[in-house]
């Protein structure tokens, strides 16, 4: 009987030397900071499915450290170690996707010549990291992050209307090129006025491989000449 | 007595299928209303809803319900957009 005893009791105590819910109380305020930290970088945009994960995974953990048993605090540390990596993962990716801002060109200084005045050249918004799939007008993922960054220059500009132009390098025919060109463009309008610009402020032009800005016999020539930019009315 | 247990006892496991087919149930109506969404709220709908449908496994049913409730709040914050 004695022995029984005593080892019930080692048994018992075992269990609750398992059982830390301190420690683990304390790893789910870690999740919550971890998450924050993911949603400071801009997870919702960047990686929504990363951080949606972290969440419910951090929720569910809660809820099972509440449950108070031994089974259920095993249950918890995993799915606060889910919910650490799935934040860490979000925060990789949205650091990783962090480009530089739109370009601004300034706008030029117009030279005031005694007898022929030249009009100022209009100002321009170089969206660098918009890209579309091959021969096709779709945009690719990332590049929606370039136009939610214009969105946010568009809205603080209330008063200018812009052009859309696209450009291709000179690859195939001229004509198939004025076309696609076209299709992005009015892709990337569509993109804009879908956030909420006003559609009656944004036109859009192809204007296929007639204006390159580099040399299109180099690789990267092409890279340049294959561009969207806005062109500010 | 005997009867009044059986009938007790059918009107509990009725009870316990009618919950767990409803919160199925809900979860594949909001999987349908979300598909191809890939906003924050879309992705935390869908987590939530597997969540309540795991607690559902552990027959957890309130606990699922409102992991349920909360997915679907999330559901129509993503529908808005």
């Amino acid at each position: 009987m004695k022995y029984i005893t005593v080892a019930t009791m080692a048994l018992t105590l075992g269990a609750c030397s398992a059982h830390l819910p301190s420690t683990q109380i304390s790893a789910l305020d870690e999740v919550r900071t971890a998450i924050q930290q993911a949603r400071d970088a801009g997870a919702e945009q960047c990686a929504p499915e990363e951080l949606a994960s972290a969440e419910a995974s951090s929720m569910q953990a809660a809820h099972e450290l509440s449950e108070n048993s031994a089974y259920d605090d095993e249950q918890a540390a995993m799915l606060i170690d889910d919910a650490l990596a799935a934040s860490q993962t979000a925060l990789e990716k949205c650091n990783k996707k962090a480009k530089p801002k739109p370009v601004i060109k300034p706008k030029p200084v117009p030279k005031v010549k005694p007898v022929v005045q030249t009009a100022p050249k209009p100002e321009v918004i170089e969206l660098s990291g918009v890209f579309f799939e091959n021969n096709s007008a779709k945009l690719t993922g990332a590049s929606t992050e370039t136009l939610n960054q214009v969105v946010v220059i568009l809205k603080k500009r209330k008063d200018i209307k812009v052009e859309v132009a696209a450009h291709t390098d000179s690859g195939g025919k001229a004509s198939y090129n004025a076309y696609l060109s076209g299709l992005r463009a009015e892709a990337v309008r569509n993109y804009l006025v879908e956030k909420g610009i006003a559609a009656n402020r944004l036109t859009a032009k192809g204007y296929g491989e007639a204006h390159p800005i580099a040399d299109n016999a180099t690789r990267e020539g092409r890279a340049k000449n294959r561009r969207v930019e806005l062109i500010v009315q | 007595m005997k009867k009044l247990m059986i009938l007790t006892f059918a009107i509990t496991c009725f009870a316990v299928n009618a919950n767990a087919a409803s919160i199925e149930d809900r979860a594949a109506t909001m999987k349908s209303n979300l598909k191809g969404d890939e906003s924050y709220h879309a992705h935390m709908a869908r987590a939530l809803s597997d969540v309540a449908e795991d607690e559902k496994g552990h027959r957890e049913v309130a606990v699922a319900r409102a992991f349920m409730d909360e997915a679907e709040k999330h559901m129509q914050l993503a529908m808005e957009k």
